[in-house]
């Protein structure tokens, strides 16, 4: 048992359907429930509450000083999972074992107060973490430095910048310094220095002993920094293992998922008055094709559906790409190229044209997002499929190297050589349309 | 066999922190009362920042600051003895009525006030119990102890008022502090069943300002306890709230006269609503981040 840091044996987690919105939050819903339960009592009807499992007998060990992935679908429970080790809520059945102190960074910034200076949030949110203040009276200038807010240390927070109060938070968490970590994709927030820099901070962490859980959607992250993963697929391991393996184990599930029509996906987050109905990827004469081409012009039509009878100003209609490991490549969204007010009613379709699509061939993913007034509408993840037969993007007789199928994006550029010790520069020139 | 000797040192170097390494079991709760006050000592830092964190936050941004603290109460006083006492004419067993009244806003504006944070101190702090660990009773209990502060600031007030009135303290105020303990022990009792209660029950949030308000007139605030018939006294004296009034007069009122067997049914129910109010937090506690 001596080098075991976590061991989960058989947790399970049971969650009546739909807790949030059939919960009895007001007295008066209680009492009629009651009421009608008692109503039904002779009948004998049947059970008014389906119930479901979030999570169903997982059982698994982390060694100490190993750094695990956890990775799935929305709602495959992985964050039901790092809310029983981080003792946030209970499981229903099961018990985990855990050898060390835990700190666990599900939110950046929990407990922030807008009202506080960033000093004094420094300190609260420490103590929230579980840092000892003689431990964050030591560190304080390190975390000062690390988020770079130096000079408005003394300032609310409230008038901070969200970057500023982002980098602040998690400098707070940087430096801590558990046995064991547990971190939910607190990394997707920040610009992409400051990722970078937690990324950096994250790999210290786990080069330094100690042992840590990450939860991400980002194969990219979990890859690059983990051993070992394990893939839920509705509350159940589907896979444990070594990452790569679990990863491609993901993306097969990912392409499994996105296979589906997209009117029969439940996997949908937001208010559903608009619903996604169906993508095709068309050529540029707008035939639907079965997979684009790269470097030539192609038309994406999502079709939308709105909820009967009802009109939708403001409207933003969006689709990202994503790439072999689901990462973000890039993104098409109605209100950036033209900002012009989109209403929607009825159904209808949202033709994105795109020209010299600028992907090498492979298999790649869309990710949808429908809102309207700032609302979410739909959003589905891995909606479906996108196929791209490589060609020549450059005009040259060459393909992308390998490695680089369905993973980064084409761009246009130009390269030009020259030598610095001679005086009499004759650059050689190499020039790509 | 040198290898083997290095592996072997390191290794044990490696594991000898392990016996000092806190162990935790994760697993369904089971048994009516497990108060897990280790925990709660391990925290105590969380408290103290969170006692902190009320005070600050209060008197931010105010031009006054902590001022507030003594001008509220002052304030009341000085229009509830007009009401009450020049055009309404309620007795106050021969003491002046704004010594009388001020000796009974004190601890009922820390009571109403502890009553009201500690109450919505669970859904007012809904992110951190749905994203953190630390046992939830820190958050009650820390409302509970923010406004003593406050207290013993309009405390200070009060001695001002004494000193108008000619009033010299008696040894008794030394006993203030056991009554303000009363006092923290009733609120936080009714803060674990409402806050724990809100979770669940929105209702509560508009419940709870009138059952403040209501809790004030079934309290000798306004008036003396001899102004309740005597027949009533026994129901009367089951409210907790008697003691602590009457007890925060004893202390401050030099001459006060107060009947202490009044305490006994105080004291049972303060008892038997902080279990009970221990037993139902406790047992509510597991579900709390799934339904806040």
């Amino acid at each position: 048992m001596g080098d075991i840091a976590i061991k989960a044996d058989c947790l399970s987690k049971h969650y009546r359907l739909g807790a949030a919105s059939r919960q009895h939050n007001t007295l008066r819903d209680h009492l009629m429930h009651r009421l009608r339960g008692l109503t039904r009592w002779g009948g004998g009807g049947p059970e008014s509450n389906p119930s479901f499992w979030a999570l169903k007998d997982i059982s698994f060990e982390v060694k100490r000083g190993e750094v695990l992935g956890i990775v799935g679908h929305n709602g495959a429970g992985k964050s039901t999972l790092l809310k029983i080790l981080s003792r946030i809520t209970q499981p229903t059945t099961g018990t985990a074992d855990i050898y060390g102190r835990v700190s666990s960074l599900l939110e950046v910034g929990t407990g922030f107060h807008s009202e506080l200076s960033g000093r004094e949030n420094i300190y609260l949110n420490a103590a929230m973490l579980g840092m000892r203040r003689e431990e964050v009276r030591r560190k304080f200038d390190e975390i000062v430095a690390f988020s770079g807010v130096e000079a408005f240390i003394d300032t609310p927070v409230k008038r901070y910048s969200s970057g500023m109060y982002v980098r602040l938070a998690f400098a707070v968490a940087a430096h801590l310094e558990p046995e064991i970590l547990i971190v939910d994709e607190v990394l997707a927030v920040g610009d992409a220095s400051f990722q970078q820099k937690c990324l950096g901070k994250m790999e210290e962490v786990s080069r330094s002993g100690r042992t840590v859980l990450i939860v991400s959607h980002n194969m990219t992250v979990i890859e690059g920094l983990c051993e070992r993963a394990i893939l839920l697929e509705k509350g159940r391991v589907a896979k444990i293992g070594n990452t790569h393996e679990v990863v491609e184990g993901y993306a097969d599930a990912i392409r499994g998922l996105a296979g589906t029509e997209i009117e029969a996906r439940h996997d949908r987050e937001g208010l559903g008055e608009i619903l996604l109905t169906r993508i095709d990827v068309m050529d540029q004469d707008k035939h639907p094709v079965a997979a684009a081409i790269t470097g030539r012009d192609v038309v994406i039509r999502m079709y939308y559906r709105c909820a009967a009878g009802k009109e939708f100003l403001n409207c933003r209609v969006s689709i990202s790409v994503n790439g072999r490991k689901a990462q973000d490549l890039f993104v098409l969204s109605t209100d950036i190229v033209d900002p012009k007010p989109l209403t929607l009613r009825g159904e209808g379709y949202v033709d994105f044209i795109l020209p010299e699509l600028p992907l090498t061939g492979g298999a790649y993913f869309f990710q949808s997002y429908i809102e309207s007034n700032g609302h979410a509408q739909d959003w589905i993840r891995n909606v479906a499929p996108f196929s791209v037969l490589d060609a020549d993007y450059y005009g040259t007789g060459k393909l992308c190297p390998p490695g680089w199928e369905a993973n980064g994006v084409l761009v246009r550029y130009r390269w030009e050589a020259g030598e610095t010790d001679s005086t009499d520069v004759l650059p050689v020139r190499a020039r790509v349309s | 066999m040198r290898g083997d000797e290095i592996t072997m040192s390191a290794l044990t170097a490696d594991q000898r922190p392990l016996s000092t390494l806190p162990h935790v079991r994760i697993q369904p709760a089971r048994g009516l009362l497990d108060l897990d006050l280790a925990a709660l000592w391990q925290y105590r830092e969380l408290i103290h920042i969170l006692v902190w964190r009320d005070v600050t936050v209060r008197y931010k941004q105010t031009l006054l600051g902590v001022a507030w603290a003594m001008f509220q109460p002052v304030a009341t006083m000085l229009i509830f003895t007009v009401v009450f006492s020049v055009m309404g004419k309620i007795p106050s067993d021969g003491f002046p009525y704004p010594v009388f009244l001020y000796a009974g806003l004190l601890p009922w504006f820390y009571v109403s006030q502890a009553l009201s944070r500690g109450g919505t101190s669970l859904v007012g702090e809904a992110p951190l119990i749905s994203k953190v660990y630390f046992p939830r009773l820190i958050l009650p209990l820390s409302a509970t102890i923010a406004p003593l502060v406050d207290l013993a600031l309009a405390f200070v007030a009060f001695l001002g008022l004494m000193a108008w009135f000619g009033i010299f303290p008696t040894w008794r105020m030394l006993s203030l502090p056991l009554f303000a303990a009363l006092a923290a022990t009733i609120t936080l009792a009714a803060g674990l069943w409402i806050s724990a209660l809100y979770v669940k029950y929105r209702d509560v949030g508009h419940i709870l300002p009138m059952f403040i308000q209501l809790w004030m007139f079934v309290s000798p605030i306004l008036y003396p306890v001899s102004k309740v018939p005597e027949s009533w006294r026994a129901l009367y004296a089951m409210n907790p709230v008697v003691s602590v009034v009457e007890g925060f007069r004893w202390a401050l009122i030099p001459g006060f006269q107060v009947d202490f067997t009044m305490f006994f049914p105080s004291l049972a129910v303060v008892c038997v609503v902080f279990v009970g109010g221990l037993i139902y937090f406790r047992s509510m506690e597991r579900t709390f981040a799934d339904v806040i």
